[in-house]
């Protein structure tokens, strides 16, 4: 017995070395926001109801932020970029590891973001939806303004879908046009995304309704830049005591992002 | 019926020495000290070392822009290669007990009993293979620094894959070994078929499945690339790398199939090697 002891005391020694050793910080993403004393966000100008412009009500991306910045004990810096969404490219929106250390405002935990960034914990779904000033059966036949600023939800699935469905199309380049447009008659409908689709309709007192299930729905994140570890695990701490304590589910509760909106 | 109970009593012999040459594999791991610091040094220069290292030229600098193309990190890609890199060296390297066991005379005794000699291969390869298992998972106890998220199933999935590749790869040590006169030749020998093996294997390196064949060739040279698809190690990590970070370059059932076939083949070519010693 002793001896069988001592045989794994050597195996036993070199788990407790591996163990310690990944207690090592594999990166300074961490150290480096701690000595700045700012966690630096880039975000859209405006994505309701993610991130409002509102002082009052900011958005729920923003008092997620600001409840994950105060867990850590910096000071939240928010990035507005009014590119972000605009331009079908990426590129174009000038984002770099200068400007921020998170992206959020409407991101979406998919194969093609993650070639780009590293995610976070999801914290709510989306997917397409429609919003209309009466509730509806099928949208055949209709004029539909199209809005796609979120990145990341596929936007060629969601073309597929309307060329089968018969619908006159139009791209809309901001939430304010498509309320303009549905409100105006010039269009009957307007596909976006599920959490604006629902914000637009109690805004307006219109119906959103989910586009069906071969539209696949995402879940929600941040983004993170690859190779920060340090900073993704502390973020990642933040938002099991923000679930624990309630935080989450009261901010999403706040925007009505835990509705789950009829399918079409 | 006395047949019956001798041909039970002979089963049970076989299995006793199954386990009997199993368990001397695995306890003789354990006072091991070199293979033991093999097993470690290779997770802490792989995955501490050169995850971090390499993690300034992987990461992401502006969004939009991809200078790695696997929707992973580099840490998280090399993670289910360096299980691998263990299990190899440790399988191959476990089968250098054969050499010793002709050496000291131990092999001798043990032909002489009622063991026939693929019970005590299999004894052999099934000890040198848990071995080798135990220390791919001493990498796996470095998941979360390399921030590879583990559940139950996946470990079992992972298990089951090495385990595959630990009986393959402990065969082809054998293999080596009978080719082999003494241990300095056999550790020139292995490592002449362990780095290249490994190297070439899409280890550190990705090949991009969003690319076609034609555009692969035209990212790495055409010699790379057929080195790597021929390489059946390329296929065991990549079923790995299915089962670990759900991210897979080819069929995740061809690292199944690969390493299957190859434990059967390699296992039955150190047989007919063995018979002959």
């Amino acid at each position: 017995m002793y001896r069988l002891v001592g045989e794994l005391s050597g195996l036993g020694l070199i788990v407790v070395v591996l163990l310690l050793v990944g207690l090592v910080p594999p990166d300074t993403s961490l150290s480096e926001m701690h000595k700045t004393g700012t966690l630096k966000v880039c975000v859209p100008t405006t994505y309701p109801p993610l991130v409002t412009g509102d002082p009052a009500r900011p958005g729920i991306d923003i008092e997620i932020l600001l409840a994950v910045s105060d867990y850590i004990g910096v000071e939240l810096l928010l990035n507005p970029n009014d590119a972000i969404g605009r331009d079908f490219n990426p590129l174009n929106w000038d984002i770099t590891r200068g400007n921020c250390q998170v992206l959020a405002g409407g991101f979406v935990d998919t194969t093609l973001i993650r070639s780009f960034l590293d995610t976070g914990p999801p914290y709510a779904q989306t997917g397409w939806a429609i919003v209309t000033p009466a509730p509806l059966k099928d949208i055949n036949g209709l004029t539909i303004g199209v809005l796609t600023n979120i990145s990341g939800l596929d936007r060629i699935g969601l073309s597929k879908y309307l060329r089968g469905q018969d619908v006159r199309v139009r791209i809309m380049s901001n939430s304010q046009d498509l309320v303009a447009g549905i409100a105006g008659g010039e269009l009957d409908g307007g596909v976006t995304e599920a959490l604006l689709a629902g914000w637009l309709a109690s805004d307006n007192d219109w119906w959103a309704t989910s586009l069906p299930d071969e539209l696949a729905r995402y879940n929600l994140v941040f983004g993170h830049w690859k190779g920060d570890l340090t900073l993704k695990q502390k973020m990642l701490q933040a938002f099991r005591q923000l679930e624990l304590d309630g935080t989450l589910a009261a901010i999403l509760e706040r925007y009505g992002a835990t509705q789950i909106l009829p399918a079409l | 019926m006395k047949s019956l109970e001798t041909k039970r009593s002979m089963l049970m012999i076989q299995l006793g020495g199954i386990y009997g040459l199993w368990l001397r594999e695995v306890r003789r791991s354990f006072r091991d000290r070199g293979q033991l610091i093999g097993g470690i040094s290779r997770p802490i220069l792989w995955v501490v070392i050169l995850g971090i290292g390499l993690n300034p030229y992987f990461r992401g600098e502006v969004f939009g822009k991809v200078n790695f193309v696997v929707p992973f990190t580099y840490l998280q890609f090399i993670f289910p290669a360096v299980i691998a890199l263990n299990i190899l060296f440790t399988s191959v390297q476990s089968a250098v007990s054969v050499i010793w066991d002709r050496e000291f005379g131990f092999l001798r005794e043990v032909l002489v009993s009622p063991l026939s000699r693929g019970t005590i291969l299999l004894g052999k390869v099934l000890g040198g293979a848990t071995v080798a298992v135990m220390h791919g998972c001493l990498v796996l106890l470095l998941a979360k620094f390399a921030d590879v998220n583990l559940t139950w199933m996946k470990v079992l999935e992972a298990l089951g894959l090495m385990s595959m590749l630990a009986f393959a790869l402990t065969s082809l040590g054998v293999v080596i070994a009978n080719h082999i006169r003494s241990f300095q030749g056999f550790g020139i020998f292995s490592n002449a078929v362990i780095l290249p093996l490994y190297f070439t294997s899409s280890s550190v390196f990705p090949l991009d499945p969003a690319l076609s064949q034609a555009q692969t060739r035209v990212v790495y040279p055409e010699w790379l690339v057929t080195v790597v698809e021929y390489n059946p190690l390329t296929y065991a990590i990549d079923a790995l790398r299915g089962a670990l970070i759900g991210y897979n370059q080819f069929d995740p059932h061809l690292g199944i199939l690969i390493m299957g076939t190859s434990g059967v083949v390699l296992f039955a070519l150190a047989l007919f090697e063995f018979r002959r010693v």
